[in-house]
């Protein structure tokens, strides 16, 4: 009887253990993906706010934060135009960045790149608010950056 | 074996098996989530916000900046914008903003002007505890004035 619940208990445990084994394996997998997706989402947010090709500048000198109107101008079409198209995708993937103007009033300024997937199996936005500077009349409106990456 | 040994390894076989099932359960529950892109996205929201928000130009108010209003109204509130003194316009034309951007995506904040944080001359939003938070100092005639920007976790 008792060596028939040794067996028994054995067996058990022997279960649990590549039971625990397995799903960790999966939970790491998991997490893995998540941390892969989370870092690229980073990167894209890090790189579209500092983009050269929209930033403010003076003198050379560049100003954090700030996005200049003229510039906004000119950027779709050179970041839309088949010869860029693989420098900008390296850069930023399948994302979609629009700028939007929040004041003095609320408006749609410009979508500098657009590379949206329909068939996504994931999709998370972030936005990030900026100065935009208008330099003809030396003001600046309240404006933000959106970030909507995808994941097929 | 005797009876005093089986109860001994009947002991040690249940105890054994509850260790497992808590590590069973322990591995069940609701894996730790990555947090580093929403640290990250908070930080930038809390500086950014608070940056384009004090540069910002007026839109009424002769191309003052915001800051320049939230200066007079630390200093003497003698600017008058649409009818309204310098603090009263600060602290509309803020909430417009923070209406239209945080509260529109549904994130919590608490923002404050101070120069001395238990007592603040403007205050918006919710108190939270667990918040990623922006501190920018603005000089005025009294010292240094400060605006701070808590985004709630």
């Amino acid at each position: 009887m008792m060596e028939t619940i040794s067996v028994l208990a054995v067996f058990f445990i022997l279960i649990i253990i590549f039971y625990i084994f397995y799903s960790n394996k999966a939970i790491d997998i998991d997490e893995e993906k998540d941390r892969m997706r989370q870092l690229e989402a980073v990167k894209i947010m890090q790189q579209a706010f500092s983009l050269a090709e929209v930033q403010c500048s003076e003198r050379g000198i560049v100003k954090d934060g700030c996005i200049d109107l003229l510039k906004i101008n000119a950027a779709p079409e050179i970041m839309q135009n088949a010869e860029n198209k693989a420098f900008y995708f390296d850069k930023f993937g399948f994302s979609r960045i629009a700028i939007k103007q929040i004041y003095p009033e609320i408006k749609d300024i410009a979508v500098i790149y657009d590379n949206s997937i329909g068939d996504y199996s994931y999709k998370d936005t972030s936005n990030i608010p900026v100065s935009l500077f208008d330099p003809i009349g030396n003001k600046y409106y309240f404006g933000v950056v959106s970030v909507e990456i995808f994941s097929q | 074996m005797k009876k005093g040994q089986q109860e001994i390894m009947g002991l040690a076989i249940v105890i054994t098996l509850i260790i497992l099932a808590v590590l069973v359960i322990a591995k069940l529950s609701p894996n730790k989530e990555f947090s580093f892109k929403k640290d990250y996205e908070q930080s930038e929201l809390a500086s950014g916000m608070l940056n384009a928000l004090l540069t910002t130009t007026t839109r009424d108010c002769n191309g003052l900046s915001i800051r320049d209003m939230l200066q007079d109204c630390a200093d003497n509130n003698t600017k008058k914008c649409n009818g309204e003194n310098s603090c009263a316009y600060f602290e509309q034309q803020s909430r417009e903003i923070l209406r239209n951007t945080l509260e529109s995506w549904q994130i919590n904040y608490e923002f404050s002007i101070f120069y001395d944080e238990e007592s603040p001359i403007i205050k918006l939003g919710k108190q939270c505890i667990t918040k990623q938070s922006e501190l920018f100092p603005v000089p005025t005639e009294s010292g240094a004035l400060f605006a701070k920007l808590g985004i709630c976790s």
